[in-house]
């Protein structure tokens, strides 16, 4: 018998964008589930239980947000919220609302994949399986429980803060993660406007752990938004 | 000319395009009017106020005098309308509070009269010619406006169609040819897909523009790190730059620097693509960023043919498509370039360096003392 397939519902007025997100996830072997505007899109998610919400930010009937907001009062399920370019404070509070990724129209079908690749991964991991304890990506070896960076095999001295910065990225490799999550997770609830903090840190780290350190290729930044440690 | 009879902004985005004042001056609400007539009339009952006080210390002209001062504020504030009426609100005023004998309209002296009637007068012809000057003002803003939208829409139509025109002709090549090869379909995909970049691109530069456009741009400044807005913008390029071998200088321990994130980003990116766009595969481009006293200094230097001499300045002017030939720029991204540092108070400019190619070099000041972080 087959596996039974993953399902996404897309919360997405757009017909063309439906379209092409039908077409790419059924490609990709996902079944794809389609609501039209925010409520149709909140009954879907309480009757069909889909795997993952694609959720657009901007919808005909209620505001994005508030559809986030009302799925979290209920379903821990992963959602990725789409939003336009210049709509940077939208998708932080959806993602401080707990929105688990998001994406940048336009975008393509291989962003949307890795996207939901790597919040479905997440999830299942914080499900079931353990974290794994080692993140790896490249020439970077991060062991969190021993707390040993290795960078081309060579033991790399991070300070306090720089590991507590990388081990927050590391645990949610592939995943975005808010200026404000890091700064309150790392320095407190005073510091969460404190973006400048992390940009020293992460510089710091940077030079530590990146071959060239202007053109990284672990630590990205999300403009406007927060950085996420890249993955596959 | 009547920018009323155009309330309806083109580029749909009325609320952020330098049209706003002139559109808002002529749709006024019967509100808004009601509001300039209270404000007159506020104004002239504060002016009353000191005369009232004043009025034994003082002589009537001169108490007159601040009438005519109110008076001519709010003709340039507001309108003629407001203006009018104040000018017979502060006669009134003058009569009743200030000449003797008090609390009446009557009027003893016969000198009073004549400081009201002139006052009356004065007040009057400078409401009429403040509102002319100011009348002239937004007509000449109207003009201009109109002048550049015109050039805007025009050219925005001909970058739209371009790659529209592409991407039509591609999606129906592959719609109706049943005997393309697999190669030729991929290629026609590829060109769909790059086309489609390209008008997001445009759509960006217009979106960034009319954001700069207004008088005061909104900027979002904070302590940012030139070498992470660098890294960005080369990751959003990573594919355009890999046809081309690239150096990066930056000075090791650059500070922190006050400007607003997305917009640097944008002007890196600009200057980056206005490289790519005008030099052929495999040349080398630069991009160095050093300190250089209070500001940072960012260069983007190529081996391209160079800039036309003569058209060092004339390259940052909206619509101008650059030096020597074009692969799909829009004639926006150096106006962007130049009014996002103009914004930061900062300098931009463009010339032919001794070696071959162009340089564009930009200095944004620093902005201060950056915050200090403590290590741990």
């Amino acid at each position: 018998m087959e596996p039974e397939k993953l399902s996404v519902l897309c919360i997405e007025d757009e017909a063309p964008i439906c379209l092409f997100l039908k077409t790419s996830l059924s490609a990709s072997g996902y079944a794809y589930l389609q609501a039209s505007n925010g409520e149709e899109g909140l009954v879907q998610a309480a009757t069909r239980n889909p795997d993952l919400i694609l959720l657009d930010l901007g919808l005909p009937d209620m505001d994005g947000l508030e559809v986030t907001r009302r799925l979290r009062e209920w379903s821990k399920k992963p959602i990725i919220v789409v939003s336009a370019r210049g709509r940077e404070a939208d998708k932080v509070a959806a993602l401080d609302m707990g929105a688990d990724d998001y994406l940048t129209k336009p975008f393509g079908v291989q962003e949307l994949l890795a996207r939901i690749r790597a919040v479905l991964r997440r999830h299942q991991e914080a499900v079931g399986k353990p974290e794994e304890p080692v993140f790896r990506h490249g020439d970077l070896e991060v062991d969190l429980a021993h707390r040993k960076v290795l960078k081309g095999g060579a033991e790399i001295h991070l300070t306090k803060r720089e590991f507590g910065l990388l081990s927050i990225l590391a645990r949610h490799a592939g995943k975005v993660v808010t200026q404000r999550q890091l700064l309150t997770e790392l320095w407190g609830e005073a510091y969460a406007n404190q973006a400048h903090y992390l940009r020293v840190h992460m510089n710091n780290l940077r030079n530590k752990l990146e071959s060239q350190p202007g053109q990284p290729e672990h630590f990205l930044t999300e403009s406007g938004v927060g950085y996420r440690l890249a993955v596959d | 000319m009547n920018p009323g009879n155009k309330k309806k902004n083109p580029l749909g985005n009325a609320k952020s395009t330098a049209l706003e004042p002139i559109s808002s001056y002529v749709a006024e609400t019967a509100n808004e009017k009601l509001k300039k007539y209270l404000w007159g009339l506020g104004i002239i009952a504060a002016l009353t106020v000191p005369g009232f006080l004043l009025r034994q210390a003082l002589d009537t002209s001169t108490i007159a005098m601040f009438y005519m001062l109110g008076v001519v504020g709010i003709a340039f504030w507001w309108d003629r309308g407001p203006a009018i009426a104040a000018s017979f609100l502060s006669a009134l005023a003058l009569d009743y509070f200030i000449t003797q004998p008090y609390y009446s309209f009557a009027i003893s002296n016969p000198q009073a009269w004549i400081s009201l009637f002139v006052m009356l007068v004065e007040s009057l012809v400078i409401s009429a010619l403040a509102t002319k000057s100011r009348q002239g003002e937004v007509h000449r803003i109207a003009a201009e406006t109109e002048k550049t939208r015109s050039a805007l829409l025009s050219a925005v139509s001909h970058d739209l169609r371009t790659p529209l025109t592409a991407i039509e002709g591609a999606a129906s090549s592959l719609i109706t040819g049943k005997d393309l090869g697999p190669e030729e379909r991929s290629k026609l995909c590829q060109m769909i897909f790059d086309e489609a970049e390209r008008m997001n691109r445009l759509v960006q530069n217009l979106l960034d523009m009319t954001r700069l456009g207004v008088d005061a741009p909104r900027l979002k400044k904070e302590w940012q790190s030139m070498e992470e807005l660098v890294g960005t913008a080369l990751g959003r390029l990573k594919n355009r730059l890999a046809n081309h071998p690239f150096t990066l200088d930056l000075q090791p321990g650059l500070p922190l620097i006050l400007v607003d994130g997305l917009l640097v980003e944008q002007l890196l990116l600009n200057l980056l693509e206005n490289a790519l766009n005008h030099t052929a595969e495999g040349t080398l481009i630069r991009l160095g960023v050093k300190v250089l006293d209070d500001a940072m200094e960012l260069e983007i230097a190529d081996q391209g043919p160079g800039i036309k001499a003569g058209e060092e300045k004339m390259i940052f002017e909206k619509f101008t498509r650059g030096y020597h030939g074009d692969k799909g720029g829009s004639g926006l991204g150096l106006s962007i370039c130049r009014a996002i540092v103009q914004a930061h108070g900062g300098t931009i400019g463009a010339q032919n360096r001794p070696e071959g190619g162009a340089s564009f070099v930009v200095r944004l000041p620093i902005g201060g003392l950056p915050p200090v972080v403590s290590e741990e």
